[in-house]
């Protein structure tokens, strides 16, 4: 919970069998889950290349966020991404 | 392709609540010289900048993540800074009486209407 009120906090792991490393270079969908979240919902993303795998942490205040912006889960849910 | 419009000198604020559309504003803003103020996707976030910001027009999307813009143009108003609404399907009606005679663009909307509206509109810089 934020001072500012209720949070939605979602964290999106991915578990492989392959040891997973940072890429070199971040490609459009990446930045753009990040810059939506950030100009679209005023939240904050993080990524992290895991060895075992992905995680991404969202997060973002649900005051003045009424309505959830379907793209972000939509994106959670994308492996290509 | 006609004479490319020049915008140069002019400050726009843009306030727009889709990461998309407001890339592409400032992109084809920038792209005909125009210093963008922002773009800012709330009403929160777009007042301070309308009442401080030393502005010749602001682009300002009806309907902001649920909230109305009618105080950022208000504030726009007592300034005397002209501005263009960017309208989604339906906003049109929800325009007050106030601001109703004001120029609007609808989305999507094509670059060369909205940088031939701004260039007629906006406040040429002395």
């Amino acid at each position: 919970m934020s001072a500012e009120g209720e949070r939605l906090n979602l964290t999106w792991l991915e578990r492989v069998q392959l040891p997973v490393s940072s890429p070199d270079h971040q490609g459009f969908g990446t930045s753009f889950i990040a810059r939506s979240v950030e100009y679209e919902l005023e939240g904050s993303v993080e990524l992290a290349y895991e060895p075992e795998g992905l995680r991404c942490a969202i997060s973002f205040p649900l005051n003045r966020n009424v309505e959830v912006n379907p793209a972000i889960i939509a994106a959670g849910n994308d492996h290509g991404s | 392709m006609g004479r490319e419009v020049d915008l140069s000198g002019l400050r726009v604020l843009v306030v727009e609540d889709s990461l998309l559309v407001a890339e592409v504003i400032a992109e084809t803003l920038e792209s005909h010289g125009c210093d963008v103020v922002g773009p800012v996707s709330r009403l929160q976030r777009a007042l301070p900048l309308a009442r401080d910001e030393p502005l010749h027009g602001a682009l300002l999307d009806v309907n902001l993540a649920g909230e109305f813009c009618f105080p950022i143009a208000a504030a726009l108003e007592a300034r005397g800074v002209p501005f263009i609404f960017l309208t989604g399907y339906g906003d049109i009606e929800a325009l007050p009486p106030e601001f109703q005679t004001k120029p609007l663009v609808g989305k999507p909307f094509v670059s060369s209407e909205l940088v031939g509206l701004i260039s007629q509109r906006f406040r040429r810089p002395a």
